[in-house]
């Protein structure tokens, strides 16, 4: 039997209002060690408030964070596993990406010399160039290097594509991959809007909107759970009776439905019956389907003054 | 239950953990170089009016030889207010834990005044040396009579005033230091408030102390003879040479007080910072 593992990072009851605005509303998750985990939200979901939070730059009001049981706010031990690199790159004034790394260098326990400089050279980083007359491309492939190879045991990417070009885009979802396969025990959390582009290098989500979770799961436990089913209409609609339609469609004189099962089994019985056709629901249409079921829902998310 | 913390934890110590390490080389590429690059500055333009009176252009006076505090407390300043905002935030955004930015930002401060401090103190001996030297041979060169002397006896009673002088000058340094590492974090978090606090609590208690003291003056100059007057100032004047001895007594006391309350309500004024996005 396998031994527990403590959560990388859990959160608990965290609520955080910015004057009128509820930015985050009793978020609850946790994420287990070693996975690369998507934080998927639409914008003003509370997914920056979130990230804030989780790296210590804000204290939350209400509710707790642990990063490996340990809380987070001002904690030199649970700080020091954690690396978190935002949307907006800031090098403080650095000069170069020389003097960048030689800080990281100090800044992270597990950082890697060697990994550090082969990410400059994939990322066609110049040493010596002045870092303001980088792109906004080579300013994030900077800071994704700093990410990559500060051996973090939790390391947190705010919109880590802002800026880069396709090639780019892809050379770092296989440097993450590659990253993940040299250290299991390392954990990415990845927050995006590009949900389609990063799906590949998941192994689960969290989705959050109005400050509150939508969903989480692992990406195999989804395709389990929600699926979209095709057919004649009739039979689509006879076989998917009792089930939460998410969205429904006409084509070509089929209907789709895209469903939340209710239990594993009805997806198995719909595919032994073989009378509709069954495929996976992609993560993006998912997440628009959950997002638009929850803004159906009366929230609170302003806040009486 | 497994915790894969544990072992960073346990192999490594509080200096690489808190990143304070990391945080120091950060300061020292940023604050060094400035601090240096200012006493070579310094350098340069003593040495251009030391060449400049040799050559009779302009005349030379040396004075008093010290370490430059007031430019060290200048740059503390400026440099003080840098490190409270651009230099913090820097550093918060990876998740560096407040405790180790707050204590490299003083340290850091601290340290760069004491070095500029020592390196005008050794400018300001060769620039005196080359003066003393060139001294004889140049009229546009004046020497206070105290400085009349050889070069090597002239270096040994300036390292003399300057090591007697040096404690002062660092206990000054860290007092200031503190101060405005305290204004700094002020400013980056309730700024308007700070200001008016700092322009404000002077006006008031100029309002409310001097303005009726002086008032009453004057009703007493219409009404009082001149002997109630003159016992009036000689208390007045009393009172403040009894504040005076009892700050001159104790001075390094009310610079040291003063630099530990002002530590503490930094580190209290910036962990309650927010971060900004």
């Amino acid at each position: 039997m396998q031994n527990p593992v403590t959560p990388a990072l859990e959160v608990e009851g965290l609520s955080h209002r910015f004057g009128k605005t509820q930015a985050l509303d009793g978020l609850t998750f946790a994420i287990a060690p070693g996975r690369i985990m998507g934080l998927l939200g639409r914008n003003g979901a509370g997914k920056s408030t979130l990230l804030r939070i989780v790296s210590g730059q804000l204290k939350a009001k209400e509710g707790d964070a642990w990063l490996f049981g340990q809380r987070i706010y001002n904690n030199t031990a649970a700080l020091s596993s954690l690396c978190m690199i935002g949307d907006t790159p800031d090098f403080g004034k650095l000069k170069n990406v020389k003097q960048l790394l030689y800080i990281c260098d100090g800044l992270f326990p597990g950082w890697d010399r060697e990994r550090a400089m082969q990410l400059v050279k994939l990322f066609e980083l110049p040493m010596t160039r002045p870092l303001k007359g980088f792109s906004r491309g080579m300013q994030t492939a900077a800071m994704l290097t700093i990410g990559l190879a500060s051996g973090s045991l939790i390391t947190i990417f705010d919109e880590p594509s802002l800026g880069l070009d396709a090639v780019m885009r892809e050379r770092f979802y296989d440097l993450l991959l590659e990253e993940k396969e040299r250290n299991p025990e390392r954990t990415f959390i990845l927050s995006t809007h590009l949900i389609d582009e990063v799906a590949r290098t998941l192994d689960g989500a969290v989705m959050i909107d109005k400050g509150r979770l939508l969903c989480q799961a692992e990406l195999s436990e989804f395709g389990r759970i929600y699926m979209s089913v095709s057919g004649a209409p009739d039979v689509v609609r006879q076989e998917t009776d009792g089930m939460t339609i998410l969205k429904e469609e006409s084509i070509a004189g089929s209907l789709v439905r895209h469903l939340r099962l209710n239990n594993v089994r009805e997806g198995e019985r719909l595919k032994e019956e073989g009378k509709v056709q069954i495929a996976p629901m992609n993560l993006q249409r998912l997440f628009v389907f959950l997002a638009q079921e929850n803004s159906t829902e009366p929230v609170a998310e302003e806040v009486e003054a | 239950m497994e915790n894969r913390l544990a072992p960073l934890v346990e192999n490594h110590n509080w200096f690489t953990l808190s990143r304070f390490g990391g945080c120091m080389r950060f300061h020292r590429v940023k604050k060094l170089k400035l601090a240096a690059g200012l006493a070579l500055l310094m350098l340069v333009v003593q040495a251009l009016e030391l060449i400049m009176a040799y050559f009779g252009l302009t005349e030379y006076r040396l004075t008093a030889q010290m370490p430059d505090l007031p430019f060290a407390l200048a740059l503390v300043f400026c440099l003080a207010m840098r490190t409270a905002k651009q230099d913090t935030t820097f550093l918060l955004r990876f998740g560096t834990p407040r405790t180790s930015v707050w204590l490299s930002n003083v340290l850091s401060l601290f340290l760069c005044g004491v070095i500029y401090l020592l390196l005008s103190a050794v400018v300001n001996a060769l620039t005196g040396a080359a003066a003393v030297a060139l001294a004889p041979h140049c009229s546009a060169i004046h020497l206070a009579d105290r400085y009349q002397l050889p070069v090597g006896e002239y270096l040994l009673n300036l390292f003399t005033d300057m090591g007697g002088a040096l404690p002062w000058n660092l206990l000054w340094l860290l007092e200031y230091t503190c101060i405005f590492y305290l204004l700094a974090c002020c400013l980056r978090r309730w700024k308007a408030a700070t200001i008016i606090v700092l322009v404000g609590v002077p006006a008031l208690l100029f309002t409310l102390i001097l303005l009726p003291t002086i008032q009453g003056v004057a009703e007493m100059l219409e009404s009082g003879s001149e002997g109630e007057l003159m016992v009036l100032f000689f208390r007045f004047m009393s009172w403040l040479e009894k504040v005076a001895d009892f700050t001159v007594e104790n001075w390094q006391w009310v610079q040291g007080a003063m630099a530990f309350v002002s530590l503490v309500l930094s580190y209290l004024v910036m962990r309650g910072t927010r971060q900004p996005e």
